[in-house]
């Protein structure tokens, strides 16, 4: 898959504070790539930089494998994390203006706001002020807002806040429909469970440096640490016996109709095959799954760990985060 | 159309379309106009019923007395009684009469008719109301009184009404650059100019703080920004708003005119007389009885020194300076006011540093007084040459002539030159401010800002 969007040693510096130390990463196209860090660790700095609206002290940013520039406005998208419109506006005519800013003519703005007022079951509210809207009305004209104009790539920074849980499935589902036909999504997020869900790659910053990119599937795996679920009839006591050196119990759980939990960590090389062969002998195996490492927990062991070497204590990037 | 275009129509329409520019565009000329007529109709309504009863116990022999020298030529609309009574007797009838003044004239007045005394008279006589009857009356009274007065004093020394008449025959000096009330008419224009600029300047350089401040605070700014340059933005806002301002101006002069001219006119209806609308002091000078006058201004020829004062107003260089000055002293201050509510959060932020900045326009007005008494003083000079006062101050001079060419070109050229230069500053600032959130910011971090890379 072509990449639509390279960063290429991107650096940043503010008033003594590197906010983006050499950060490199690939966005293939149709893809959807969650850009993740904790807090003030360049994000918004990163997507700033994509937007254009500031300038890197070095690196390139290539889209379609050209150098960056002013024709790209039109082809990005973007959702701020701090969502704003203008409150005294009308939704309608607000969306009209934002679109035609991106380059879209005046009655081409106007059938799209058509058409999404009419996906998202929007009648009746063109000619509504915005600060008249609740919260979630507002975040979902913001995100109209981010899309309209048909961009090529879409920049979400943390795309689900302010949602109740009916209105973040349909924004997910409009992300995959979007992704479906054709356009790459960057997705900045501290909700883990999405990432998971929704990305394809990801690229973890932490203090303005790239501490970890990939595939998510294969960071996953990579980080596995050989542990497995399993489930059997019988006794448990019987069970940790037949472990014997080759695995851990990390922990425990009976459960209904006499089927008990357990999660292993095999150790040294240990195969799961050996340790199945063992616990076939004491009881009636029901379930046997590997642990993949959430990206909860690799976000937290991967910062922690680049803490460790770094200083503990977080600067405030000098821009907003 | 362009996406400056665009921001510009936005930023132009959103404001028309407000209330607030409805109304002030509506209601203030009613407002003028609708006083303009109360004023004149209280004016009418005092004048109608009343009555002045002259009592005149000075006796002068030889003479009338002063009973029957008043006549209301001023169309003051007054009625004038004479008795031949004593002031106290004539004090109590009027006692709770509300509408009616005694003019009393002394037993002293004069010296009371004794010619030895004559020659340090008591000139004093009162004018005793229930309620006030304003200073047009008191003009009027002492104008007949002091011209009889000098009547009598010339016949009494044996001087002939010709001889006075040829010897008091007045000179003119024609003013042509700067005279009294030729000097107030120029001054009045020139101050007018002044500060219609003044007044744009602060009431839309606010407005575009205020709403660079909004965008900033409901955060639509970043989204702007990913589409347009922060200074595309910038000029759209200030050119946008400018639209704005001239509209209500425009607005304003033709409601003034439509309703200020028929409510003036409905007022003086069958008597459309110039001298109406002149300043008391010109109409005080006209002759109230003209066969004794012996201050001749003849109210034609004052009509016509207006006019041709009006006419010595370069205004063949007044227009052309106005537009000037007002468009780039306006968008100097208007590039500070945005950058200043981009390093705000919060409106109340932004008043630390609007002081400061609206002080050379105070300045300009303040001296807007030394400037008229000497239009081409070194503080005149000065002041002009200065881009944050000369819009105001250049345009209270050029009425009065006698600001050289080189003077002015070289005043424009450092306006022109302040501006671009303030204007980059401005947008220097407003590019890393828009972007700041949470802390104050201090003049010390907007002059760092100047020199950030974006």
């Amino acid at each position: 898959m072509p990449n639509l969007l390279s960063a290429r040693n991107i650096v940043k510096k503010f008033a003594g504070h590197t906010a983006l130390n050499d950060v490199s990463f690939e966005v293939p196209a149709g893809s959807i790539f969650g850009l993740l860090g904790p807090n003030g660790a360049g994000k918004t700095t990163i997507i700033r930089v994509i937007n254009q609206i500031i300038a890197p002290d070095s690196g390139t940013i290539l889209i379609d494998d050209r150098l960056l520039n002013s024709d790209h406005v039109k082809e990005i998208g973007y959702l701020p994390e701090e969502r704003g419109l203008y409150r005294k506006m009308g939704v309608g005519e607000q969306l009209v203006y934002l679109a035609r800013l991106k380059g879209l003519s005046k009655k081409e703005a106007n059938e799209r706001v058509k058409e999404w007022f009419a996906r998202f079951e929007m009648d009746g509210w063109w000619k509504k002020k915005v600060e008249e809207l609740s919260k979630g009305m507002q975040q979902k004209v913001q995100f109209i807002v981010t899309v309209l104009h048909e961009p090529r790539l879409l920049i979400l920074d943390e795309p689900f806040s302010g949602f109740d849980p009916i209105n973040a499935e349909l924004i997910k589902n409009e992300i995959l429909r979007l992704r479906n036909n054709g356009a790459t999504v960057i997705l900045s997020t501290h909700n883990m469970g999405s990432v998971e869900e929704l990305c394809d790659n990801i690229a973890l910053i932490n203090k303005g440096k790239k501490i970890l990119d990939g595939n998510v599937k294969e960071i996953r795996r990579t980080y596995a640490a050989h542990t497995y679920d399993i489930s059997f009839k019988g006794s448990m006591i019987a069970f940790s016996n037949a472990m014997w050196t080759g695995a851990e119990l990390i922990s425990k759980q009976e459960g209904e109709q006499g089927i008990q939990h357990a999660r292993v960590k095999l150790l040294g090389t240990t195969s799961p095959n050996l340790i199945l062969q063992n616990v076939i002998n004491v009881g009636e195996v029901v379930g046997f799954t590997e642990v993949l490492p959430t990206m909860n927990d690799i976000f937290i062991n991967k910062v922690q760990e680049n803490s460790e070497t770094v200083e503990r204590v977080g600067t405030k990037n000098n821009l907003t985060e | 159309m362009g996406k400056l275009g665009i921001i510009i129509w936005r930023e132009y329409l959103t404001r028309v379309k407000n209330k607030t520019f409805i109304i002030m565009c509506f209601v203030l000329p009613l407002l003028v106009g609708g006083m303009i007529f109360v004023t004149q109709k209280i004016d009418e309504q005092n004048a109608i019923h009343r009555t002045i009863v002259v009592v005149d116990d000075s006796g002068i022999p030889d003479s009338l007395g002063y009973a029957f020298i008043f006549n209301d030529t001023l169309d003051l609309k007054f009625n004038f009684n004479y008795v031949y009574k004593g002031l106290d007797n004539v004090r109590p009838i009027f006692k709770d009469s509300s509408h009616v003044s005694i003019l009393w004239i002394p037993e002293s007045f004069q010296g009371g008719g004794d010619s030895t005394a004559m020659h340090s008279p008591s000139l004093v006589t009162k004018l005793i109301s229930t309620s006030a009857p304003g200073p047009n009356v008191l003009n009027l009274l002492e104008n007949v009184l002091t011209n009889e007065i000098q009547r009598d004093n010339m016949r009494i020394n044996h001087i002939s009404r010709q001889a006075v008449d040829l010897a008091l025959k007045k000179v003119t000096v024609a003013d042509e650059v700067n005279g009294s009330t030729q000097g107030d008419i120029k001054a009045i224009v020139g101050l007018a100019f002044g500060f219609i600029i003044y007044m744009y300047i602060l009431m839309f350089g606010v407005q575009i703080m205020r709403s660079v401040v909004e965008e900033k605070m409901t955060r639509i700014v970043e989204v702007i920004i990913s589409s347009v340059k922060p200074f595309q933005l910038m000029l759209g806002k200030i050119i946008g708003v400018t639209m704005v301002g001239i509209t209500q101006f425009l607005i304003w002069i033709m409601l003034s005119l439509a309703i200020v001219i028929p409510v003036v006119n409905s007022v003086n209806d069958s008597n459309i007389d110039f001298t109406k609308s002149m300043p008391h002091q010109i109409k005080n000078a006209i002759p109230v009885n003209p066969d004794i006058n012996l201050l001749s201004i003849d109210p034609t020829q004052q009509t016509k020194d207006v006019v041709e004062t009006i006419m010595t107003i370069p205004w063949g260089n007044l227009i052309p300076a106005f537009l000037f000055y007002f468009l780039f002293g306006y968008f100097l201050y208007a590039s500070i006011f945005a950058a200043i509510g981009s390093a705000a959060d919060v409106d109340a932020d932004t008043q630390q540093f609007t002081f400061p900045v609206t002080i050379p326009l105070i300045i300009a007005m303040l001296s807007s007084v030394t400037i008229i008494n000497d239009p081409n003083g070194s503080v005149a000079k000065l002041l002009s040459m200065i881009p944050f006062t000369s819009p105001v101050v250049m345009l209270i001079r050029i009425p009065f002539g006698g600001v050289g060419i080189y003077e002015l070109l070289l005043s424009i050229g450092i306006l022109i030159v302040s501006f671009l230069i303030m204007t980059w500053i401005s947008a220097r600032i407003y590019r890393v401010g828009i972007l700041m959130y949470g802390k104050k910011a201090t003049w010390k971090e907007l002059g760092k800002w100047i020199f950030y890379k974006v």
